[in-house]
């Protein structure tokens, strides 16, 4: 069981002890070992005129010179970060939910729902046709909360639930229609 | 000078190849990598396998998809939540959008999500993911910075489950198009009176039906307002306006 | 030592001059030497490999490009020379970033007058980073110690700014942790 007094490293701490700690010395000849393993370098061509043309000296156009891309975020900051869960944890508060799509105006040979509850992808999201009713349906489990989806006719045309009271823009420049679900009401949107 | 144009840029052009060592490529992305470092973070394999697939289906080249997955451990490596941006990129994928264009849209909701962090840390709030999720989605569809912060600072000491009550009633009810004043009112009314119950994070669909059924903005919303002074739930509204959940049916016609 | 000192050094190196370089060798003895300690856990193999890599960069000095810091430079080739030394004893190079690091050599290494302090929480935290699997640690001491951008932090490293990120953030967490349970 966790002390509720048990202090936090904070991130700003951490860094500070870090930056702080004692780094290890090499030993006290080092550098003269070093250095007397070095020969005179002997200038290719091409260092030469590289070197001449880096001269720092007024010129008439100077070298563009490449500047470090800093990132922006501060990770730093932010204290006690807890992990993350999964953001729609299947409990066993799953509803089931009605898809219906007509396709008078537009004839399929298939029809599949697909949207975030399945990455977007047909495979066990077939509709079938029902012939009394005059139009594709399927039914599915879903947890609560909102989830974005469309049709997709014969595995090619995406098209949006013209009876979905709410859409959105998908940011690929189409709309994708929104089905709620809710825990405490049939879903019946 | 003209003349020392004709064959002074173009020694410049050779020797500032010569001096960077070459014509420099954009970076290749390694997928291998990536997957390491997606996996290292806590991605889940799904967006790993889907990528591999779009691979092997030669529909994305790995630089490509490396790309994309660069994006997913972006977020990963900043503690927002992934799965809204796992989504997305499965949804442009199934959509056969350009990966440019995913990558394009990755990004937009990241800043998207950064704003959301920023202004619920400031509430002290910037831990819940959920939160994160409801306020980072509200920015991508269209609520605006100024409004989330308004309403983080105003309740940012509210009661937490109060809180993500009313800022996912915020997100939604404005995407849905009812106006800030109407839906601050109606926000105000809930915390004052303490009812903002669980039940009423999805009040937006019994306001979206009520839209359907004629009823305009102010009208939903004052009933809303009668109904939180009471301690109600969403139900009440739809009776309230004269129609019950009940027979709210699919319609299928 | 500012950058415009760094250069100059190097244009004098390059020009035939290999005393310059004495400057460069005691500015960063330091941290490459303490790199390779922590790394092989032994003081004699820590000094040869430094000055190994120090041979490296005079030798790729050409290399260098004007304009880029010159330590995460070094560092990279003293990345390199390293990697070379722990695929020459037979194993590889990425099982060693991901596995843990060598703890009783690494901390005997420290100077002795320095073991009084370890009662002080300072160090009991740069222990617990010592601990971290390399990966983890070098991130962290790049980042903290040597204020590296995470770009650099990325090429020395050979990881994406992303991964580099990841595991500045993920080092973060496991020195919270550790050093909490050892509270």
């Amino acid at each position: 069981m966790k002390n509720i007094h048990q202090k936090k490293l904070s991130d700003e701490t951490i860094a500070q002890r870090i930056r702080s700690a004692s780094e290890s010395r090499p030993p006290a000849d080092f550098v003269s070992r070093v250095m007397d393993g070095l020969e005179p370098k002997k200038l290719s061509f091409w260092t030469r005129v590289r070197l001449w043309l880096t001269e720092p000296r007024s010129m008439t156009f100077t070298p563009v010179r490449l500047i470090p891309v800093v990132a922006t975020v501060a990770v730093l900051l932010v204290v006690g970060i807890s992990q993350f869960d999964m953001l729609y944890m299947p409990d066993n508060g799953n509803h089931p939910v009605r898809f219906v799509f007509r396709s008078d105006a537009v004839p399929a040979s298939n029809v599949a729902v697909i949207g975030s509850f399945n990455n977007w992808q047909a495979t066990g999201a077939m509709m079938q046709y029902d012939r009394s009713a005059g139009a594709w349906v399927l039914e599915m489990p879903l947890p609560p909360g909102n989830h974005e989806y469309m049709f997709l006719i014969d595995g090619e045309k995406f098209v949006e639930d013209p009876y979905a009271p709410l859409g959105r823009d998908d940011g690929f420049g189409n709309r994708n229609s929104i089905i709620i679900v809710d825990g405490a009401y049939e879903q019946a949107l | 000078m003209s003349r020392l144009c004709n064959w002074f840029f173009p020694a410049v052009v050779l020797l500032s190849v010569l001096l960077c060592g070459g014509v420099a490529t954009a970076e290749q992305v390694d997928f291998e990598a990536m997957a390491k470092d997606a996996e290292d973070c806590g991605i889940s394999s799904v967006s790993v396998n889907i990528l591999e697939t779009a691979i092997h289906d030669g529909k994305l080249s790995g630089d490509e998809a490396g790309r994309l997955l660069g994006h997913l451990v972006e977020v990963c490596s900043e503690k927002l939540p992934t799965v809204p941006f796992e989504e997305k990129m499965a949804e442009g994928l199934a959509k056969r959008v350009a990966p440019v264009a995913v990558e394009r849209v990755l990004a937009a909701k990241l800043e998207d999500y950064r704003d959301a962090k920023i202004i619920l840390t400031e509430a002290g709030k910037g831990d819940d993911p959920s939160l994160l999720v409801i306020a980072g989605e509200g920015l991508s569809n269209g609520v605006s910075t100024s409004e989330l912060q308004a309403f983080a600072s105003a309740r940012g000491e509210n009661d937490e489950k109060e809180f993500l009550v009313g800022m996912e009633m915020l997100c939604l009810l404005r995407q849905a198009g009812f106006d800030a004043a109407l839906v601050n009112d109606t926000l105000d009314t809930g915390f004052e009176s303490g009812s903002l119950s669980p039940d009423w994070r999805y009040f937006i669909r019994v306001a979206l039906v009520a839209r359907e059924r004629g009823v305009d903005n102010a009208s939903i919303m004052k009933a809303a307002r009668q109904v939180l002074a009471s301690g109600g739930v969403p139900g009440d509204v739809s009776i309230r306006l004269g129609f019950t959940s009940r027979n709210i049916g699919r319609r299928v016609n | 030592m500012d950058e415009k000192r760094e250069t100059e050094i190097i244009r004098e190196v390059l020009a035939g001059n290999p005393g310059a370089f004495e400057e460069l060798v005691r500015r960063y003895q330091g941290p490459v030497y303490s790199l390779m300690l922590r790394s092989l856990g032994n003081a004699d193999d820590a000094a040869d490999l430094a000055q190994e890599a120090f041979a490296r960069a005079y030798t790729r000095l050409e290399t260098f490009k004007f304009g880029k810091r010159f330590f995460p430079w070094l560092y990279s080739v003293s990345m390199n020379v390293l990697r070379d030394r722990v695929r020459a004893m037979g194993r590889d190079f990425h099982v060693y970033m991901e596995t843990d690091a060598l703890p009783a050599q690494a901390e005997n290494a420290v100077d002795e007058r320095e073991a009084v302090e370890t009662r002080l929480d300072g160090e009991k935290a740069f222990e617990v980073v010592l601990r971290l699997a390399p990966k983890y640690r070098e991130a962290l001491i790049l980042r903290f110690r040597y204020d590296f951008t995470m770009r650099e932090i990325a090429r020395t490293l050979g990881v994406s700014v992303s991964g580099a990120k990841m595991r500045v953030g993920r080092g973060l967490d496991m020195v919270r942790e550790e050093f909490g349970r050892n509270e």
